[in-house]
């Protein structure tokens, strides 16, 4: 396919993962009132162990496929969500409400990037947000993957949220 | 005849995430909309819909199912549903989406995530939205 822009999926990742980056720190900020910063890549290796994680994918026909894959510290949603969500937190199983608040945040993220992209002539297609990892075994001819790590500013967690980018563009 | 005020307000919140649901009530409310309803989806919406008479629904665009565009594109065909505000609480930030919805008949649009300033700006126009249409209402009558 023929990219819009001069795009190169190199780049794309670069200015996707900037957007990713504000996206995440933003919508942390305005949802819940808690400030995440964007620290760069994770560092050292990551468990699955006491995480929530979410996706949600973009794509271009059969031609361009962009996912995300959110991992969620679960002390972090569960400290969130006693405090904004009182209510719910006694009435409805935690990890319900977590799982909710995973893809609420992947559903504003991925629009956010769908917007952006879309404004430089590409036409994507964003899927409803669901729990879980993305299924990332893909036959692509070109592939770009990126990691983006958050630090929670309050406790001073490293890593309490990871995003994982993954570009994949098939040549017809 | 006195002017509609925001406390007059019948909400109906429809979205598929339970946490939009509570923010958007959490912060009306502290606008001083009282009587609030929340639906997780299209279905649910139309059977609350049936047996209450809402001033105003936020109306998420895309959830499973049936979508709120496809909703408010139905309701905006019944005439009972005339004098009901609609207004799209959506991700969708693209230029393309809003103009289709204000086509479509909604009142107003909404970018998430939403925050009380954004709502109290939108809930005043929704008002006055109301209060211009009772006014043709009692011009024709």
């Amino acid at each position: 396919m023929t990219t819009p822009a001069a795009d190169t999926l190199e780049s794309m990742n670069t200015y996707v993962s900037d957007i990713v980056g504000k996206a995440v720190t933003g919508t942390f900020d305005t949802m819940f009132g808690r400030e995440v910063a964007h620290t760069g890549k994770p560092t050292g290796q990551a468990s699955r162990d006491g995480q929530i994680s979410s996706h949600v994918s973009l794509t271009q026909g059969a031609a361009l496929n962009v996912d995300f894959s959110f991992h969620f510290d679960a002390g972090l949603l569960h400290r969130i969500a006693e405090e904004t969500y009182p209510e719910q937190a006694r009435k409805i199983p935690m990890q319900m409400i977590c799982e909710d608040m995973a893809c609420a945040i992947a559903n504003v993220v991925g629009s956010r990037v769908k917007a952006f992209l879309n404004g430089r002539g590409y036409d994507l297609s964003m899927d409803i947000p669901a729990v879980g990892e993305i299924d990332a075994a893909r036959d692509a001819a070109k592939q770009e993957h990126s990691s983006l790590s958050f630090r929670c500013v309050p406790e001073g967690q490293d890593n309490a949220v990871r995003v994982n980018i993954h570009l994949q563009e098939k040549r017809a | 005849m006195t002017a509609f005020s925001v406390s007059d307000l019948k909400a109906l919140v429809v979205d598929d995430h339970m946490i939009v649901r509570c923010d958007i009530e959490r912060h009306i409310k502290s606008l001083g909309i009282t009587h609030i309803d929340q639906a997780a989806n299209v279905a649910e919406a139309t059977s609350k819909m049936g047996g209450m008479e809402y001033n105003v629904v936020f109306l998420d665009w895309n959830m499973p199912g049936r979508s709120g565009y496809n909703m408010l594109e139905q309701c905006r065909g019944e005439a009972k549903y005339d004098n009901t505000a609609f207004v799209i609480v959506s991700a969708e930030s693209e230029d393309r989406y809003i103009i289709e919805a204000l086509k479509a008949g909604a009142t107003s649009y909404i970018v998430k995530p939403v925050s009380e300033n954004i709502l109290r700006e939108h809930v005043t126009r929704v008002v006055a939205w109301i209060n211009e249409r009772m006014q043709e209402t009692r011009q024709t009558a």
